[in-house]
């Protein structure tokens, strides 16, 4: 059986208040199956990895036939639990480790959230 | 590739609000951004919100939205401001207006409230104007909530009916403030839900626009002399 190919993405998030881990995996999903139905969720198979309270960054795994619905679904969320939220997919690496390495998260880390 | 947002509306009186703007658009890999100014804004306002953005490092393309519902006043204000701005904009306001911005070769982008309304707008474009259609992220983000399937059916309905005419299409995010930017790559995504291809919707936020400011610049510069001739060079008597 083929293994199932995935990508793995690093969201920054810009919100007015900070919103936990839960909300953010909640309302990814939401809006995910708002736009595409249960069988586009099925299909992107969206999951938050790790969550960063501190930078307001998320790592987000998903397939790899999903990544363009992904990145659709995350900018078209405004709101989630009341807050006003934007959010923005700095990178997409097959691999964790490729990510951290392509990365730099730093020229993020000075923007202010509102 | 080089990404463009081809509007951005920062509060023009509010120097940092633009410079986190700036710094956000420069952050998110954009390298040529157009900022939207008034018609009657200033020339120090236009030159003091140009540095913010030349600062953070993005290529700043000058550009006006214009909306006026009737012929005349649409003529006038193209002849007005045409020559100062190096995108220029009709914002749809009236049948007859949009007529007139599909003939006028001096209107760069015409962009419409394709969201909320069930209307079909009568997009024809004249085969000597180079009128872009616009799709504005911001209609679809500056409410708390997502997007209806019939919303987002509509445009794509427009956007099919526009490319039939010949239409370029560019999607840029339509931001007042840092909420509402997108990076080029998610506009791209939201473009291929809209019924853009893959490559089509890369285009949009890339190639199309860039040739658009680069188009009007050389258009603008003292070299240009009319459609596809330019002064080459001159000799001294």
């Amino acid at each position: 059986m083929n293994k199932r190919r995935l990508r793995y993405l690093l969201v920054k998030i810009l919100a007015d208040k900070a919103i936990t881990d839960r909300a953010f995996s909640l309302g990814l999903e939401t809006a995910a199956e708002h736009l595409f139905g249960h069988v586009g969720l099925a299909e992107i198979s969206p999951r938050v990895v790790s969550y960063d309270h501190e930078r307001l960054t998320a790592l987000v795994r998903c397939s790899a036939e999903g990544v363009q619905k992904l990145r659709a679904t995350l900018a078209l969320i405004t709101e989630i639990e009341n807050n006003r939220i934007a959010m923005f997919v700095l990178g997409v690496s097959g691999t964790i480790r490729g990510l951290r390495q392509r990365l730099s998260i730093k020229r993020f880390s000075g923007i202010q959230t509102h | 590739m080089k990404f463009v947002d081809l509007h951005l509306r920062p509060p023009i009186g509010d120097p940092i609000a633009q410079k986190e703007m700036a710094e956000l658009a420069h952050g998110l890999g954009y390298s040529v951004v157009a900022v939207a100014f008034h018609p009657r804004s200033s020339n120090e306002e236009m030159k003091r919100a140009r540095k913010i953005f030349i600062d953070a490092g993005l290529d700043v393309a000058s550009r006006v939205d214009i909306s006026v519902a009737s012929r005349n006043g649409l003529l006038k204000e193209l002849r007005a401001l045409r020559r100062s701005f190096e995108i220029v904009a009709v914002e749809y306001d009236s049948i007859e207006a949009l007529s007139v911005a599909q003939h006028d070769r001096r209107v760069d982008i015409i962009y419409l409230d394709l969201a909320s309304t069930s209307r079909i707008f009568p997009l024809k474009r004249a085969s000597s104007s180079s009128a872009h259609l616009e799709i504005n992220l911001s209609r679809l983000t500056e409410t708390p909530r997502l997007p209806e399937h019939y919303q987002l059916m509509r445009i794509a309905r427009q956007i099919t009916k526009a490319k039939e005419n010949r239409f370029r299409i560019v999607v840029s995010s339509g931001a007042r403030n840092p909420m509402y930017l997108r990076a080029p790559r998610d506009m791209a995504a939201v473009g291929t839900l809209l019924g853009l291809g893959r490559e089509e919707a890369f285009k949009s936020i890339s190639a199309i626009p860039i040739s658009l400011v680069n188009k009007n610049r050389m258009k603008l510069g003292s070299l240009y002399t009319g459609e596809n001739a330019k002064v080459m060079g001159t000799r001294d008597e």
